[in-house]
Protein backbone atom coordinates (compact mmCIF):
# COMPACT_ATOMS: atom_id res chain seq x y z
CA UNK A 1 0.00 0.00 0.00
CA UNK A 2 1.23 3.53 -0.63
CA UNK A 3 -0.10 5.37 1.82
CA UNK A 4 -0.47 3.86 5.82
CA UNK A 5 -3.30 4.14 7.34
CA UNK A 6 -2.56 6.23 9.80
CA UNK A 7 -1.13 8.75 7.75
CA UNK A 8 -4.31 8.27 4.95
CA UNK A 9 -6.08 8.91 8.38
CA UNK A 10 -3.83 12.23 8.92
CA UNK A 11 -3.88 13.66 5.19
CA UNK A 12 -8.05 13.08 5.75
CA UNK A 13 -7.78 15.41 9.76
CA UNK A 14 -5.58 17.94 7.43
CA UNK A 15 -8.03 18.31 4.63
CA UNK A 16 -10.71 18.69 7.57
CA UNK A 17 -9.01 21.60 8.91
CA UNK A 18 -8.36 22.90 5.01
CA UNK A 19 -11.78 22.91 4.49
CA UNK A 20 -13.03 24.44 8.03
CA UNK A 21 -10.49 27.30 7.21
CA UNK A 22 -11.97 27.61 3.74
CA UNK A 23 -15.08 28.10 5.21
CA UNK A 24 -14.04 30.90 8.14
CA UNK A 25 -11.84 32.48 5.55
CA UNK A 26 -12.80 32.47 2.00
CA UNK A 27 -16.79 32.28 2.40
CA UNK A 28 -16.94 35.05 -0.28
CA UNK A 29 -14.62 34.08 -2.73
CA UNK A 30 -16.02 32.73 -6.36
CA UNK A 31 -13.73 29.44 -6.01
CA UNK A 32 -15.25 28.77 -2.73
CA UNK A 33 -17.61 25.89 -3.77
CA UNK A 34 -15.07 24.44 -6.15
CA UNK A 35 -12.37 24.31 -3.13
CA UNK A 36 -14.69 22.54 -1.15
CA UNK A 37 -15.59 20.19 -3.33
CA UNK A 38 -12.42 19.35 -4.38
CA UNK A 39 -11.09 18.67 -0.68
CA UNK A 40 -14.46 16.21 -0.83
CA UNK A 41 -13.60 14.57 -3.57
CA UNK A 42 -10.12 14.02 -2.41
CA UNK A 43 -11.25 12.85 0.96
CA UNK A 44 -13.98 10.56 -0.94
CA UNK A 45 -11.17 8.70 -2.75
CA UNK A 46 -8.74 8.15 0.12
CA UNK A 47 -11.23 6.34 2.15
CA UNK A 48 -12.41 4.54 -1.05
CA UNK A 49 -9.16 3.93 -2.17
CA UNK A 50 -6.85 2.80 1.61
CA UNK A 51 -9.79 2.27 4.13
CA UNK A 52 -11.64 0.65 1.96
CA UNK A 53 -8.67 -1.37 0.55
CA UNK A 54 -9.84 -0.40 -3.62
CA UNK A 55 -6.54 0.37 -4.25
CA UNK A 56 -6.02 -3.16 -4.39
CA UNK A 57 -8.64 -3.93 -6.28
CA UNK A 58 -9.12 -4.19 -10.24
CA UNK A 59 -8.83 -0.50 -12.25
CA UNK A 60 -12.30 -1.19 -13.24
CA UNK A 61 -13.59 -0.62 -9.53
CA UNK A 62 -11.30 2.44 -9.01
CA UNK A 63 -12.36 4.15 -12.62
CA UNK A 64 -16.10 4.00 -11.57
CA UNK A 65 -15.74 5.39 -8.17
CA UNK A 66 -13.22 8.38 -9.44
CA UNK A 67 -15.22 9.01 -12.14
CA UNK A 68 -18.47 8.67 -9.95
CA UNK A 69 -16.60 11.66 -7.41
CA UNK A 70 -15.98 13.89 -9.99
CA UNK A 71 -19.05 13.99 -11.92
CA UNK A 72 -21.09 14.61 -8.68
CA UNK A 73 -18.67 16.93 -7.20
CA UNK A 74 -18.45 18.38 -11.01
CA UNK A 75 -22.53 18.47 -11.01
CA UNK A 76 -22.24 20.29 -7.31
CA UNK A 77 -19.98 23.18 -8.75
CA UNK A 78 -21.32 24.01 -12.04
CA UNK A 79 -24.97 23.98 -10.51
CA UNK A 80 -24.34 26.04 -7.40
CA UNK B 1 -5.43 -19.44 18.05
CA UNK B 2 -2.95 -18.77 20.93
CA UNK B 3 -4.06 -17.57 24.67
CA UNK B 4 -3.04 -14.06 23.71
CA UNK B 5 -5.64 -13.98 20.46
CA UNK B 6 -3.00 -13.88 18.13
CA UNK B 7 -3.43 -17.21 15.72
CA UNK B 8 -0.95 -19.06 14.66
CA UNK B 9 -1.36 -18.04 10.29
CA UNK B 10 -1.83 -15.08 8.72
CA UNK B 11 -5.77 -15.71 6.89
CA UNK B 12 -5.42 -16.14 3.41
CA UNK B 13 -7.21 -13.89 1.61
CA UNK B 14 -8.56 -13.95 -2.16
CA UNK B 15 -6.84 -11.74 -5.04
CA UNK B 16 -8.76 -8.56 -4.99
CA UNK B 17 -7.52 -7.67 -8.56
CA UNK B 18 -9.88 -10.35 -9.89
CA UNK B 19 -12.71 -7.64 -10.90
CA UNK B 20 -15.59 -10.19 -9.20
CA UNK B 21 -13.61 -10.33 -6.01
CA UNK B 22 -13.49 -6.61 -5.13
CA UNK B 23 -12.25 -6.35 -0.72
CA UNK B 24 -15.39 -7.06 1.28
CA UNK B 25 -17.41 -8.95 -1.71
CA UNK B 26 -19.16 -8.25 -5.14
CA UNK B 27 -22.75 -8.53 -3.71
CA UNK B 28 -22.02 -5.85 -1.49
CA UNK B 29 -19.82 -3.52 -3.89
CA UNK B 30 -23.48 -3.94 -6.36
CA UNK B 31 -25.09 -2.35 -2.95
CA UNK B 32 -22.50 -0.23 -2.28
CA UNK B 33 -22.55 1.42 -5.64
CA UNK B 34 -26.63 1.43 -5.65
CA UNK B 35 -26.03 3.49 -2.29
CA UNK B 36 -23.74 5.88 -4.18
CA UNK B 37 -25.66 6.30 -7.07
CA UNK B 38 -29.06 6.94 -5.19
CA UNK B 39 -27.16 9.67 -2.83
CA UNK B 40 -25.78 11.23 -5.98
CA UNK B 41 -28.79 11.66 -7.67
CA UNK B 42 -30.32 12.96 -4.93
CA UNK B 43 -27.74 15.62 -4.54
CA UNK B 44 -27.95 16.41 -8.00
CA UNK B 45 -32.03 17.08 -7.47
CA UNK B 46 -30.85 19.30 -4.25
CA UNK B 47 -28.88 21.29 -6.43
CA UNK B 48 -31.24 21.71 -9.31
CA UNK B 49 -34.04 22.44 -6.54
CA UNK B 50 -31.06 25.15 -5.39
CA UNK B 51 -31.04 26.98 -8.55
CA UNK B 52 -35.21 27.19 -8.64
CA UNK B 53 -35.21 29.18 -4.94
CA UNK B 54 -31.49 30.37 -4.01
CA UNK B 55 -32.68 32.23 -1.35
CA UNK B 56 -34.80 29.98 0.53
CA UNK B 57 -31.70 27.15 0.39
CA UNK B 58 -29.10 30.47 1.24
CA UNK B 59 -30.88 31.47 4.46
CA UNK B 60 -31.82 28.33 5.78
CA UNK B 61 -28.19 26.32 4.99
CA UNK B 62 -27.26 29.06 7.50
CA UNK B 63 -29.49 27.95 10.28
CA UNK B 64 -27.63 24.60 10.15
CA UNK B 65 -24.21 24.07 12.83
CA UNK B 66 -21.13 23.76 10.53
CA UNK B 67 -19.23 22.88 14.06
CA UNK B 68 -21.74 19.85 14.91
CA UNK B 69 -21.25 19.08 10.93
CA UNK B 70 -17.49 19.03 10.88
CA UNK B 71 -17.32 17.21 14.94
CA UNK B 72 -19.47 14.37 13.02
CA UNK B 73 -16.82 13.98 9.90
CA UNK B 74 -14.10 13.82 12.35
CA UNK B 75 -15.80 11.31 14.22
CA UNK B 76 -17.17 9.15 11.37
CA UNK B 77 -13.75 9.44 9.54
CA UNK B 78 -11.47 8.32 12.44
CA UNK B 79 -14.56 5.28 13.25
CA UNK B 80 -13.07 4.80 9.61
CA UNK B 81 -9.74 4.58 11.05
CA UNK B 82 -10.42 2.34 13.55
CA UNK B 83 -12.42 0.16 11.06
CA UNK B 84 -9.55 -0.73 8.46
CA UNK B 85 -7.01 -1.33 11.16
CA UNK B 86 -9.40 -3.41 12.98
CA UNK B 87 -9.75 -5.87 9.37
CA UNK B 88 -5.66 -5.16 9.30
CA UNK B 89 -4.89 -6.80 12.28
CA UNK B 90 -7.65 -9.48 12.32
CA UNK B 91 -5.87 -10.58 9.03
CA UNK B 92 -2.29 -10.58 10.72
CA UNK B 93 -4.27 -13.14 13.19
CA UNK B 94 -3.98 -10.47 16.25
CA UNK B 95 -7.78 -11.33 16.93
CA UNK B 96 -7.55 -9.22 20.44
CA UNK B 97 -6.36 -6.41 19.17
CA UNK B 98 -8.56 -6.06 16.01
CA UNK B 99 -12.00 -6.31 18.30
CA UNK B 100 -10.30 -3.12 20.10
CA UNK B 101 -10.42 -1.52 17.49
CA UNK B 102 -13.85 -2.41 16.26
CA UNK B 103 -15.09 -1.72 19.98
CA UNK B 104 -13.53 1.72 19.37
CA UNK B 105 -15.40 2.03 15.75
CA UNK B 106 -18.42 1.10 17.49
CA UNK B 107 -18.45 3.70 20.10
CA UNK B 108 -17.32 6.87 17.42
CA UNK B 109 -20.43 5.42 15.49
CA UNK B 110 -22.44 6.11 18.75
CA UNK B 111 -20.96 9.79 19.24
CA UNK B 112 -21.70 10.00 15.75
CA UNK B 113 -25.79 9.33 16.09
CA UNK B 114 -25.53 11.22 19.57
CA UNK B 115 -24.37 14.58 17.89
CA UNK B 116 -26.96 13.94 15.22
CA UNK B 117 -29.65 13.44 18.02
CA UNK B 118 -28.78 16.86 19.51
CA UNK B 119 -28.59 18.52 16.14
CA UNK B 120 -32.17 16.93 15.20
CA UNK B 121 -33.47 18.18 18.69
CA UNK B 122 -32.35 21.98 18.19
CA UNK B 123 -33.50 21.95 14.83
CA UNK B 124 -37.26 20.36 15.91
CA UNK B 125 -37.36 22.76 18.63
CA UNK B 126 -36.72 25.57 16.36
CA UNK B 127 -39.59 24.24 14.11
CA UNK B 128 -36.99 23.49 11.22
CA UNK B 129 -38.90 20.37 10.46
CA UNK B 130 -40.05 18.29 7.17
CA UNK B 131 -42.39 20.51 5.95
CA UNK B 132 -40.89 23.60 6.65
CA UNK B 133 -39.43 24.19 3.34
CA UNK B 134 -37.66 22.51 0.27
CA UNK B 135 -34.46 22.86 1.71
CA UNK B 136 -35.10 21.48 5.32
CA UNK B 137 -37.51 18.71 3.50
CA UNK B 138 -33.78 17.18 1.63
CA UNK B 139 -31.90 17.81 5.13
CA UNK B 140 -34.38 15.57 7.14
CA UNK B 141 -34.65 12.85 4.27
CA UNK B 142 -30.77 12.58 3.20
CA UNK B 143 -29.38 12.88 6.83
CA UNK B 144 -32.19 10.64 8.06
CA UNK B 145 -31.58 8.16 5.69
CA UNK B 146 -27.66 8.35 5.82
CA UNK B 147 -28.24 7.68 9.67
CA UNK B 148 -30.43 4.56 9.12
CA UNK B 149 -27.29 2.79 7.26
CA UNK B 150 -25.00 3.69 10.42
CA UNK B 151 -27.42 2.13 12.24
CA UNK B 152 -27.38 -0.36 10.11
CA UNK B 153 -23.91 -0.48 10.27
CA UNK B 154 -23.28 0.12 13.54
CA UNK B 155 -25.55 -3.35 14.19
CA UNK B 156 -23.77 -5.42 11.22
CA UNK B 157 -20.88 -4.57 13.51
CA UNK B 158 -21.99 -5.28 17.00
CA UNK B 159 -23.13 -8.90 15.52
CA UNK B 160 -19.66 -9.80 13.79
CA UNK B 161 -18.00 -8.37 17.31
CA UNK B 162 -20.15 -11.14 19.09
CA UNK B 163 -20.18 -13.87 16.94
CA UNK B 164 -16.27 -13.31 15.19
CA UNK B 165 -14.58 -16.05 17.38
CA UNK B 166 -17.11 -18.88 16.97
CA UNK B 167 -16.97 -18.47 13.16
CA UNK B 168 -14.24 -20.51 10.99
CA UNK B 169 -10.96 -17.46 10.74
CA UNK B 170 -11.51 -17.52 6.89
CA UNK B 171 -14.83 -16.91 6.88
CA UNK B 172 -15.04 -14.16 9.77
CA UNK B 173 -12.32 -12.49 7.85
CA UNK B 174 -14.99 -12.20 4.78
CA UNK B 175 -17.74 -11.20 7.20
CA UNK B 176 -15.35 -8.60 8.42
CA UNK B 177 -14.65 -7.23 5.32
CA UNK B 178 -17.57 -6.97 4.06
CA UNK B 179 -19.18 -5.50 7.40
CA UNK B 180 -16.02 -2.99 7.17
CA UNK B 181 -17.03 -1.88 3.74
CA UNK B 182 -20.36 -1.18 4.94
CA UNK B 183 -19.30 0.77 7.49
CA UNK B 184 -17.10 2.81 5.22
CA UNK B 185 -19.77 2.90 2.89
CA UNK B 186 -21.40 5.54 5.26
CA UNK B 187 -18.23 7.76 5.38
CA UNK B 188 -18.68 8.17 1.60
CA UNK B 189 -22.22 9.14 1.80
CA UNK B 190 -21.16 11.55 4.81
CA UNK B 191 -18.27 13.29 2.87
CA UNK B 192 -20.60 13.98 -0.11
CA UNK B 193 -23.51 15.17 2.25
CA UNK B 194 -21.98 17.32 4.60
CA UNK B 195 -20.22 19.80 2.17
CA UNK B 196 -23.24 20.14 -0.01
CA UNK B 197 -25.75 20.32 2.67
CA UNK B 198 -23.54 22.45 5.41
CA UNK B 199 -21.25 24.39 3.47
CA UNK B 200 -21.39 25.32 -0.18
CA UNK B 201 -24.72 27.83 0.45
Amino acid sequence: MFLTLRTNWIILMLAVVLMSATVLYARTWSGFAAVIMVLSVLKFLLVAFYFMEMSKAHPAWRAILTVFAVIVAAAVVLMK
Amino acid sequence: MNESGIAADVIETPDTKDFFYPPGGILLWIIILLELFTFGIAIVIFMYSAGQERAVFETSAQQLNITIGSINTVVLLTSGYCMAKCVHLFRRGEVTRSKKQLLATLILGLVFMVLKAVEYEHKATEGLTLGTNTYFDFYWMLTGFHLVHVATGMVILLWWNVTMQRKPQGEALGNLEAGAAFWHLCDLIWLLLFPVLYLIF
